[in-house]
């Protein structure tokens, strides 16, 4: 299965633009069903071995990898693409379970919750908005968010809130500023295979043949320097004495070190923020501006300036108005090559790579073929076809700018005593322009254009692409109108009050899309060359034809909503509230047919005020209240419409017309997602609230939950398609309290946060059985019925083999080392091992304040508890055909004995990737997860002179922040961070002080 | 109360445009396919029609060899393909089956979508030529699994031998059924038929199939068939189209991959992955290159010298890596030339065989071959088809079709010290059908 790349990266030929490719996890696992796609129009998956084939047209296109459990990518790819692409994503675990507002309710529909910035829904960057103008995040839970926020918040509502003006106030002017510092990422987090190791695997396979065809093979695909040397002697092409001296200095260099001292450096970032604002008796307003400055580790820089101006008017009596712009202009460079940039065509840079030669010059190093024949190709007439990825970024930039305009206008108006009708209405036009300049002396520049020279027979050379730089620019557009119409009620008639709204509101969202590239620029006029994109020219190294990437393109997508909304709460009495909210959406993703997009929502909520009540008399507890909600939303699948739609990709190079591939096929079975949740909480507050705080007790149960059943694929339209598939219960309490334990000249508060969370897939119509689907990943979906939605499972372990250091499983009973059977089909996830949750079941957080006169501290800890997580291990077939090094290998048994001490199986050859995907899969990779983490201490000083002087600040606060402190306690003893399988997230250290005027 | 009205107005009027406003197709690149335009994109998506026939049954056979050390670095499922074992062949759920069937819903879904296309006077044109690309790739799609997949076409008892599905329809919820080998060489045969009438004598590029290629995967099915009195009439009738050959003379042997892609003999382009048969690893058999005279061009424009003994194929029509698999002249040729010597027209037949030899050797050195033995002018039909169309992935169906008629042709794998052999008529000549296919869809495995 792993050794199928090695059969494929040479299976496409370079004039086709089919790709082929594998996705994998950081533990060399391929990822079933990522999603693919050209700026989100025409989507593949891949396949439950993590594979794809890609249909593209000629040309670089912006590839989107989407996986709900792991961290998107966005990669340019340029075709004709030569070999197969393969693609590391990485989980990510602490996102997914930070975004859980309100536990599971959908297995592949979007789960993050719906974001709302000042009443209107954001789809935008989050880190585009300035933090110093938010003056609260609210979370909304129950089923009320849903009804009121519509579909989307299925899934829980944030709701950001800028800070305002008031009334009738003086000016306030507060000003702030800081300064992060963030430590080198520790490369060697992970434990690191040796360079003599890798050394000697590489002369091991060797010696075995291994290489011996891949010598003689056309595409000359890249060998490591070792295997190059071991050919070279060989050959008597160098001494032995020479080839000693590189081995043995190669033994003892690590690639990591290298780019540790050498290429990582220390990432800043300064923020710095000014606001004012005034009201008067009729008017009001604030102005806002901030501005950051961020350098990252490898040097890339980020700038960012806001401006919000905000104007709150009362016109007549009754009739207010308000106006807001919010001004942002972002801009990106990109940096130097670090750890993630570096590959090959056919695998990783060994462990061993050089990239500096001593006086700090940079090194060639593998790419795309191997370098005896670079060294060659072209008798020198072409240009240097080498690789210096310590050099390459100087040559090639990529700059993105940004400017969004967020424009707000808004009425109200009292049309009777409290009944207000309001009118708001937003726009936002936001312009991305992205600039990739691939100088002459680029790689990427340099390989192409040698791959396009043709020398004839007389040494002449021809170049059919233009020598000179290539510019890809690209630019997206988005415009957005919203507007909502609201009727608010609210009126309190004796004991009897009444709180209404309902409303209307539109939403259209266009995104203009173009890209073009230009060939041959001259770096000083700047002038292109126009290029052959008919005709296929024979390319260098194979010789086999290919086309000039044809890179242009246009593009627009439209996304377009319509809602009706009413909400209403009763109250009797200040003691019992009764309330109901309904809701309906539509929109234009949901087929091509406007009767089947509604979607109706609704929720019915009650409180009652105990404390209110006459019989209530318990003094020590003023406060009390109990509520309780119930409703149900609905979820959809933007992508999934109810027809069969075609995707026009573009122009087939061979017959100059239009091609298109299926988008989507027709299944009228589908329906939406339906979640229904009960909410029970009671909220209280000791007096003097010393100790207030709330419990909350939610039952959610999601039915027809889309899933990706396997079909047979002698249907024709793929293999696996997406029905209503599964049943799934949630149910979890959170527990808030908040505590004023000392009120003297020593203040001590704390907070507490506790989540218990647990969820079961109650129905799975269409789940496989097999054992080994299961396996896959830390946060794959197993939707096993009876089990956690993110269930661990593994393949028994019985030890290893004394003799040989095989891993023994069981089948049958009996223990075996027949590997193909051990993850094959006769084992079912009944013969697995269950752990248990693949997702904490239990967190929490506990922060400590305290403060002595102007000296405050915050100390906040957090913990995960009851879940499991499958640590990296070694992979033989990775290892030796894609030059993938893990650690374990350190460990691996070597000699009968060490099956006492260690699990990790013993290297064999030839390779057998069962063995490797049996071990990897199996309980001996599985570690329990619970953990407690520091998450930041915060030291503070405010500083309020006795007396003010005119423009000196009234108050200013100091701060010392340091953050990701690291794991304080952790149930495995491997040293691994469960949140962070690869690298960890730097520690970082923030100093920065605030000051109102 | 009146000044509630107007809300509600404005309510109604957001309401009533709403249709309109929610009909804006969400994607400008998106459509729903209804008119020719559309369907011709969709067959001109050559990625899924023209790039992905299968390696499967060019792996089966025996005109390539692997080393040890190179078997060694196979996947497991790769080992067992090239070992002829009878289950987990495929690694991958991207397999030849998925592309083959996914190829044939593309032709069905087209012809679904044609049906509903009216036929008129401004559009025949066009209507005529979507109809027979989708009918030919129908055919192509069906024909190239039942080579790989199915038992050898046997007059007695293809009525009753099970074959493959002949899917239809583009219900995808509707089980795949094992036809008879008969009913799918049947549906074979009159998709083709439709093909001919319908597709013009040429096509803006090869990439689509004109009419000669139709009759020339004609002649292909009927060979495969051992029908030679119809293979022969659409091999002529291809050939009458279009007979162009190309000097070899002409072509710079030492190049990479020296036959240039889309030349003068190809009918209709495809090619498979290379896989199992990539020239890196893949050893050509050495009993087929010494089939090859000195003077023959096909020595160095075929072959790689790996410089150890050993050589790999560099002959592909393609011009890279992939072996070339569509419809070419040379083969309708050759065809043509096997129909006439098994029907007595002996002379006909060397000459359609001195004609395709001259173009592969050296100028002034072909002698032509000149016999009147009925026999050894089929012999050396076959010999020069095995010569010529050498990792066309057609040696697979050729073993099989001369075995039915009692050439007795058996394969031998050695793997180390381990021996692989597939007699005369094996029932491993039918390949297995990949398993999670069986096991979805509850058809029976190839019995073996």
């Amino acid at each position: 299965m792993l050794l199928w790349l090695f059969h494929l990266f040479i299976s496409q030929g370079f004039a086709q633009n089919t790709i082929n490719g594998k996705i994998y996890d950081e533990r060399q696992q391929p990822i079933a069903n990522v999603n693919l796609s050209l700026a989100g129009a025409d989507k593949w998956q891949s396949n439950a071995n993590g594979e794809f084939t890609l249909s593209l047209p000629n040309g670089k296109v912006l590839l989107q990898i989407r996986h709900l459990n792991y961290k998107p990518i966005d990669t340019l790819i340029t075709l004709p693409h030569p070999t197969t692409l393969v693609i590391v994503m990485q989980a990510k675990v602490n996102e997914l379970q930070a975004v859980m507002v309100r536990g599971l309710s959908t297995l592949r529909g979007p789960r993050t919750p719906l974001i709302i910035l000042d009443n209107f829904p954001y789809d935008g960057d989050l880190g585009l908005i300035n933090p110093n103008d938010i003056e609260h995040i609210t979370v909304l839970k129950d089923a009320a968010a849903a009804s009121i926020w519509g579909a989307r918040a299925g899934n829980g509502v944030i709701v950001i809130t800028t800070k305002k003006a008031t009334l009738n106030q003086a000016l306030k002017v507060s000003f702030n500023a800081n300064l992060k510092l963030t430590e080198k990422p520790n490369l060697f987090y992970q434990p690191q295979m040796s360079s003599s190791d890798a050394i000697m695997v590489e002369n091991m396979l060797f010696d075995k043949g291994f290489y011996t065809s891949q010598e003689t093979a056309t595409d000359k695909a890249p060998l490591s320097e070792v295997v190059e040397l071991r050919i070279a002697l060989r050959d008597g092409k160098i001494s032995q004495a020479a080839y000693d001296e590189r081995i043995a200095f190669l033994s003892k260099h690590s690639l990591l070190t290298e780019l540790t001292d050498n290429v990582y450096g220390i990432g800043k970032n300064q923020q710095y923020a000014l606001q004012f604002s005034k009201g008067g008796e009729r008017a009001s307003w604030l102005a806002s501006f901030g501005y950051d400055q961020n350098v990252n580790e490898l040097a890339a820089t980020y700038s960012r300036t806001n401006l919000r101006l905000e104007q709150n008017v009362q016109l007549l009596k009754g009739w207010k108005a308000n106006a807001k712009l919010s001004l942002t202009r972002a801009n990106n460079k990109s940096g130097k090559i670090g750890l993630d940039g570096l590959s090959t065509t056919n695998g990783s840079l060994p462990v061993y790579t050089q990239l500096a030669d001593e006086q700090g010059n940079a090194l060639a190093v593998i790419k795309d073929f191997r370098l005896p024949y670079l060294a060659t190709a072209g008798n020198g007439k072409l240009l240097d076809w080498n690789y210096y990825p310590m050099t390459d970024h100087k040559a090639t930039e990529t700059t993105t700018g940004l400017q969004s305009i967020i424009a707000n206008l808004g009425t109200e108006y009292e049309l009777l005593k409290g009944l207000r009708l309001s009118l708001n209405y937003q726009y936002q036009q936001q312009d991305q322009e992205s600039n990739n300049v691939n100088g002459v002396n680029a790689y990427s520049t340099r390989s192409l254009i040698n791959q396009f020279s043709v020398i004839d027979a007389a040494g002449v050379l021809k170049r059919n692409l233009p020598y000179g730089e290539i510019h890809n620019r690209s630019s997206n557009i988005l415009n957005s109108h919203q507007g909502r119409l609201q009727l608010d009620f609210d009126r309190t008639f004796g004991k009897h009050s009444f709180d209404a709204l309902a409303g209307a509101e539109a939403r259209s969202t266009v995104n203009d899309l173009a890209g073009n590239t230009l060939y041959g620029v001259n770096e000083n006029t700047l002038v292109g060359t126009p290029v052959d994109y008919v005709n296929a020219y024979k390319t260098f190294v194979t010789g086999s034809s290919a086309f000039i990437p044809y890179k242009d393109e246009l593009k627009q997508t439209t996304n377009r909503f319509v809602s009706l909304f009413a909400n209403a709460a009763y109250t009797y009495d200040q003691k019992y509230i009764l309330s109901l909210s309904a809701r309906r959406d539509a929109s234009n993703l949901y087929g091509l047919k406007t009767n089947d997009l509604w979607n109706p929502l609704f929720s019915l909520g009650a409180g009652w005020n105990i404390s209110n009540e006459n019989f209530y008399h318990l003094s020590f507890l003023p406060y009390l209240k109990l509520r309780a909600s119930y409703g149900a939303s609905g979820n959809t699948d933007p992508g999934l419409t109810a027809l069969t739609t075609i995707v026009y990709n573009g122009i087939s190079p061979y017959t100059l017309q239009p091609y298109a591939a299926y988008n989507n096929y027709a299944n009228p079975e589908l329906k939406w997602e339906r979640v229904k949740m009960l909410n029970v909480g009671v909220d209280f507050a000791l007096k003097q609230n010393r100790l207030r705080g709330s419990v909350e007790y939610y039952y959610k149960k999601s039915t027809d939950l889309f899933g990706n059943s396997p079909i047979d694929y002698t249907a024709g339209i793929g293999t696996s398609v997406i029905r209503n598939t599964a049943i799934i219960a949630a149910k979890g309490v959170d527990i808030e309290l908040s505590s004023l334990n000392t009120t003297g000249k020593l203040k001590w508060a704390t907070n507490l946060f506790f989540n218990f969370y647990e969820d079961e897939v109650l129905a799975n119509y269409q789940s496989s059985i097999q054992g080994s689907n299961y396996v896959n990943g830390n946060v794959g979906v197993a939707g096993i019925v009876g089990k956690p939605v993110f269930a661990m499972l593994s393949f028994p372990f019985a030890g290893l083999d004394p003799l040989t250091g095989d891993p023994l499983g069981n089948l049958n009973g009996q223990v075996s080392k027949d590997y193909a059977n051990l993850i094959g089909s006769n084992v079912t996830v009944n013969e697995m091992v269950y752990h248990g949750s693949a997702l904490p079941t239990k967190i929490g957080a506990v922060g400590n304040s305290f403060s002595y006169k102007n000296w405050t501290i915050d100390i906040r800890l957090s913990y995960k508890l009851g879940y499991y997580f499958r640590k990296n291990t070694i992979y033989y077939g990775n290892l030796f055909n894609r030059r993938q090094a893990d650690g374990d290998f350190n460990k691996r048994w070597q000699r009968p004995g060490d099956e006492l001490i260690t699990t990790v199986p013993s290297m064999a050859y030839p390779v057998n990737n069962n063995r490797d995907s049996f071990y990897a899969g199996s309980t001996a990779t599985v570690l329990k997860g619970d953990h407690v983490r520091m998450q930041y201490v915060n030291l503070s000083y405010s500083l309020k002179p006795k007396k003010t002087y005119g423009f000196l600040p009234l108050k200013t606060d100091f701060f010392i922040v340091a953050n990701n402190l690291g794991i304080l306690w952790s149930a495995n003893k491997a040293g691994i961070d469960p949140d962070y399988p690869n690298v960890p997230s730097p520690r970082n250290l923030t100093f920065g002080l605030r000051s109102n005027f | 109360m009146k000044n509630i009205k107007l809300p509600l107005l404005l309510a109604l009027f957001l309401c009533l445009g709403c249709k309109k406003f929610l009909d804006e197709k969400p994607n400008s690149r998106l459509a729903t396919p209804t008119t020719l335009a559309d369907l011709q994109a969709l067959l001109d998506h050559y990625n899924v029609l023209n790039f992905v026939d299968g390696v499967t049954p060019e792996a089966s056979s025996t005109e390539y060899y692997l080393t040890d050390a190179d078997y060694a670095t196979q996947s497991e499922q790769n080992q067992r393909m090239y070992t002829w074992q009878k289950s987990n062949i495929y690694a991958s759920t991207l397999n030849e089956w998925f592309y083959n069937y996914r190829a044939l819903y593309r032709a069905n879904s087209v012809l679904a979508i044609l049906a509903e296309i009216e036929k008129n006077n401004s559009n025949e044109v066009q209507w005529h030529n979507v109809n027979g690309i989708a009918h030919y790739y129908r055919a192509k799609s069906l024909l190239k699994t039942l080579f790989a997949y199915a038992p050898s076409y046997n007059s007695t008892t293809a009525a009753q031998d099970i074959g493959i599905p002949l899917r239809s329809g583009i219900d995808f919820n509707e089980p795949s059924v094992r036809s008879s080998v008969q009913r799918g060489y049947d549906e074979v045969i009159a998709e083709l038929t439709i093909a001919v009438q319908e597709l013009p004598n040429t096509q803006v590029h090869v990439m689509r199939p004109s009419k000669p290629a139709a009759y020339g995967m004609l002649a292909r099915a009927y060979l495969s068939m051992n029908k030679y009195e119809e293979a022969f009439a659409a091999a002529d009738a291809s050939l009458k189209l279009k007979a162009d050959l190309l000097d070899f003379n002409t072509l710079s042997a030492s190049a990479a991959y020296p036959v240039p892609q889309f030349n003068m003999e190809i009918l209709h382009d495809s090619f498979y992955p290379s896989g199992l048969l990539n020239n890196a690893r893949a050893k050509v058999n050495p009993e087929v290159l010494a089939l090859f005279e000195a003077n023959d061009l096909r020595t160095q424009v075929f072959f790689k010298n790996n410089n150890n003994g050993t050589f790999g194929f560099k002959g592909s029509y393609e011009g890279t890596v992939n072996p070339f698999s569509g419809v070419a002249t040379d083969e309708v040729y050759l065809m043509r030339a096997e129909c006439l010597a098994r029907m007595g027209r002996i002379q006909e037949a060397l000459a359609d065989l001195n004609t395709l030899l001259k173009k592969r050797y050296k100028t002034n050195t072909f002698q032509a071959l000149q016999s009147t033995n009925k026999q050894q002018v089929i012999d050396w039909a076959l010999r020069e088809r095995r010569k010529e169309l050498l990792f066309r992935g057609l040696r697979w169906m050729d073993i099989k079709r001369l075995n039915v008629m009692g050439a007795g042709i058996s394969l031998k794998r050695v793997v180390g010290i381990k021996e692989y052999l597939l007699l005369p008529n094996d029932k491993g000549f039918a390949l297995p059908i990949p398993d999670d296919v069986i096991a979805l869809s509850g058809m029976p495995q190839n019995s073996y």
